[in-house]
């Protein structure tokens, strides 16, 4: 059935249709009994054919009622169960039941044996019965649908069994004259009525989830309704030749004790409803506060969420914090260093709160930079002098957390109040909850400007990495020379070149500035300049390293120093001379294995005096092919998982091994061994400083091939 | 990471400063921070022993740069001692001992100021 009426109402015009046919049916049976009873003069049972006319036009006014009331309300049961729904059931059935009864009471009632005499009377039965039982039935649909069976499944089950029972009452008062056994039969359905009633609305737990103030209107409006009910089933009962009674009784046989069943359910209910409101009372304000925590927290993490500035996330906190605990003022103070900053007050002005701060401070009532929770019950207590001078009279310090670039700035959040024991150990956990809840925020505030900072830095790293890159010799730049720098970071301070002589002649340099990194990498950079712009005027590697340090001496900064090494190669490859400037040893393989370290101070440590007299060039001769290694101490310091450091002896012992048993390799293979020497050693370890590796080939008999 | 301890004793005006560990560009900076709070204090020789200093690195070695040219401008000088050879050949091949005094224990070091230290 309720399917077919599902579908009946999937139009939308099931109400309207069916209200209009309830009411022509209603009219109908007003002309009916009209012309039989107060124009003819008869009793309604005096004739069997009439009576049931008037029975079939009223039971199908009735349910078009039925019909349009359940297009009506169908849509209620998903609505929640706000407090404006549940109110307006209250009220509106406590009005309405009481202005039937008025209707009932002031209507004209003209009857004789039963009869209506007048049209009036035909009309105003009519009326009240149709008001009277649309009232009740929809009432007890909206009971069922809204309050007892919202977002349950079985809501139509509960309402079908309810109806059955009501039915089956109806049925009962109908043929009550059978005997004592219907009577009974009828009593014990309206108790199981009853109790189902009851089972229905055995867990009313949406009452306790309204404020107190609604509870306290929900409860009045409760016994209103009950008064209501109460008056109404005792009208019915006590007044049987009553206007109400008789016209429920025109209606139907046993027409007034449905409604009257109807009303001992509503009563049962709104007793069950009234008792469940007083019960929910006395948690009603830990109710309240739970609620009222969840959602300013919410709230707060949702504003916080939005805010772009420490600031902004400050006053949401503070405009929260002092709401929530119902403190008479708030505001936060941020500690970096020695530097403090009130900000962000709230209900109170900033310069009284810096004068009262300062105040507290100074009279020691509480740690400005401790870690702990500082709970001032009564000011009187701590400091009666203060209490007197200020409004506020307790407080509460919560302590937080604001990470910064530089240090971590302590933060406090400050809610005071204007009486002794103005804060509640709840409020006390709900301000540590939103002091946590800042300090989360403020992090993540903090981390997401880090990591754009980092990717920022990165590119600028990133961009450093390629233009040094550029700065050094491209790979293969001869068959003669060939080098690979691998920095320890992404910018190293290493730096190789191969460059002419004033005199048209080959020359090679390696350089390491002391230090690695960015800073390093800005000097080789320089490096790069200062070596091309001498070289073409220097004779000789002595000489350029000579002039390389008087330019450096007063640039560097004070703890930095490079050292070099530089060589020249005569025209006819017979001839290198080399100069070095406290660099590491130099590797000769050639017909014997010869490690060279002339002596020479590192550039930027001495006067021009001082390091020409500590510089001191040698020359080798050039027989057979000749392979000179160059190599900065990234290399020959490389250690192992166990820290241990291959040393400069033991890299040019295996390379000379090596070199010994390959026929004249090419430079950049010697480079490639040196490299794989190295890396053998280093077991995976990362170099820890930079690694460059020159090797040049001198061969007499082809001549300079750069 | 390797650690650096720096300790330092003062009698009369000469600090003598031991380096433990392992001083490079990282445990540079406690070494650095030492020597400044002597220098800056007041005008002292410097003798610094390296005879428990295990390595040093270029970063290293500029922090005694950083220093010389403010105690020598006082009449008092850095000088460097006990080195082990590891240590000692860094130095050597940067050409520092042109720069600074070595010596090889800090009794010698020391023998070496009493001529000028006051009676």
């Amino acid at each position: 059935m309720f399917a077919l009426l599902r579908q009946l109402n999937a139009g939308g015009t099931l109400g309207v249709t069916s209200t209009i046919v309830a009411v022509a049916l209603s009219v109908m049976r007003i002309v009916v009994m009209w012309l039989w009873c107060v124009v003819g003069g008869n009793g309604v049972t005096q004739n069997i054919g009439i009576e049931v006319l008037l029975v079939i036009l009223g039971y199908a006014s009735l349910a078009c009622v039925f019909v349009a009331l359940y297009s009506r309300f169908s849509h209620h049961g998903k609505q929640a169960l706000s407090y404006s729904n549940i109110s307006s059931l209250f009220v509106g059935f406590a009005v309405a039941i009481l202005l039937v009864l008025v209707a009932s009471s002031v209507a004209p009632a003209s009857f004789e044996h039963g009869r209506p005499t007048t049209l009036g009377t035909v009309v105003s039965v009519h009326v009240i019965i149709l008001l009277l039982h649309t009232l009740l039935a929809g009432v007890s649909w909206w009971i069922v649908t809204v309050a007892i069976a919202n977002k349950r499944q079985g809501t139509h089950t509960k309402i079908r069994v309810l109806t059955t029972i009501v039915l089956l009452l109806w049925l009962c008062t109908m043929i009550q004259e059978v005997g004592i056994v219907v009577a009974v039969i009828e009593v014990i359905l309206l108790v199981v009525a009853s109790v189902y009633v009851l089972i229905l609305l055995r867990n009313p737990v949406w009452v306790q989830s309204f404020t107190v103030d609604k509870k306290i209107r929900l409860l009045w409006q409760a016994c209103f309704a009950l008064f209501a009910s109460v008056v109404f089933c005792a009208t019915m009962a006590s007044e049987p030749t009553s206007m109400l009674v008789t016209s429920a009784e025109l209606l139907m046989k046993g027409g007034a004790t449905l409604p009257m069943h109807v009303g001992v359910l509503s009563i049962v209910a709104f007793v069950r409803l009234t008792i469940a409101i007083i019960a929910a009372l006395p948690n009603a304000a830990v109710v309240d506060r739970k609620r009222d925590e969840v959602q300013s927290l919410a709230a707060l993490t949702r504003q916080i969420s939005q805010a772009t500035t420490l600031e902004s996330i400050l006053n949401t906190v503070t405009v929260y914090a002092s709401t929530v605990t119902k403190a008479h003022g708030a505001w936060c103070v941020l500690r970096n260093g020695s530097q403090t900053t009130i900000t962000s007050p709230y209900l109170l002005p900033l310069t009284y709160i810096e004068r009262m701060y300062h105040q507290l401070l100074a009279a020691d009532v509480f740690v400005a930079n401790g870690n702990e929770i500082t709970v001032i019950d009564a000011m009187q207590d701590h400091q009666p002098l203060l209490a007197e001078q200020s409004i506020v009279q307790s407080a509460v310090i919560v302590p937080f957390n604001v990470p910064s670039k530089s240090k971590n700035t302590q933060g406090m959040l400050v809610v005071v109040s204007s009486v002794p024991f103005g804060f509640e150990a709840e409020d006390v956990r709900l301000l540590q909850a939103f002091a946590d809840t800042l300090s989360v925020a403020t992090e993540q505030e903090y981390l997401h400007k880090a990591a754009i900072e980092h990717e920022r830095v990165q590119k600028e790293v990133d961009v450093a990495m390629h233009m040094q890159r550029a700065l050094l010799p491209k790979e293969e730049t001869s068959r003669q020379v060939n080098g690979i720098t691998i920095p320890a970071a992404q910018v190293g301070g290493d730096y190789f070149d191969v460059f002419r002589f004033a005199d048209g002649t080959t020359g090679v340099i390696i350089a390491d500035v002391a230090g690695k990194g960015v800073a390093a990498g800005l000097y080789m950079a320089t490096l790069k300049g200062v070596v091309l712009a001498h070289a073409e005027h220097s004779v000789g590697p002595g000489q350029l390293l000579q002039r390389i340090n008087q330019t450096l001496l007063g640039v560097l900064e004070r703890h930095v120093y490079v050292s070099m090494t530089c060589l020249n190669i005569s025209h006819s490859n017979s001839r290198v001379t080399i100069a070095r400037a406290g660099h590491t040893p130099i590797l000769v393989l050639g017909s014997t294995t010869e490690v060279l370290t002339p002596p020479g101070m590192a550039v930027g440590i001495a006067k021009p005096a001082v390091f020409a007299d500590s510089l001191t060039e040698v020359a080798i001769e050039i027989g057979a092919t000749t392979c000179i290694v160059l190599c900065t101490d990234g290399a020959t310091e490389q250690r192992n998982s166990r820290l241990e450091e291959l040393g400069a002896s033991a890299l040019f012992q295996q390379l000379a091994q090596w070199y010994s048993q390959c026929n004249h390799p090419r430079p950049k293979d010697v480079v490639t061994q040196t490299l794989n020497i190295v890396r053998t050693h280093g077991q995976g370890v990362p170099p820890h400083d930079d690694v460059t590796i020159v090797a040049v080939v001198v061969d007499p008999k082809q001549l300079d091939q750069l | 990471m390797e650690a650096c301890t720096v300790t330092s004793t003062i009698t009369d005006n000469v600090a003598l400063v031991h380096v433990v560990g392992y001083l490079d560009a990282q445990t540079a900076q406690t070494l650095e921070d030492q020597l400044r709070g002597l220098v800056e204090q007041r005008s002292l020789w410097l003798i610094v022993d390296f005879e428990h200093l295990d390595y040093i690195s270029s970063a290293g070695l500029g922090v005694f740069m950083m220093f010389i040219e403010d105690v020598r401008s006082h009449g008092h000088d850095i000088l460097l001692t006990s080195m082990k050879p590891a240590v000692y050949s860094v130095f050597d091949l940067l050409g520092f001992f042109v720069l600074f005094s070595y010596f090889p224990t800090t009794e010698a070091a020391l023998n070496s100021l009493l001529p000028t230290l006051p009676r």
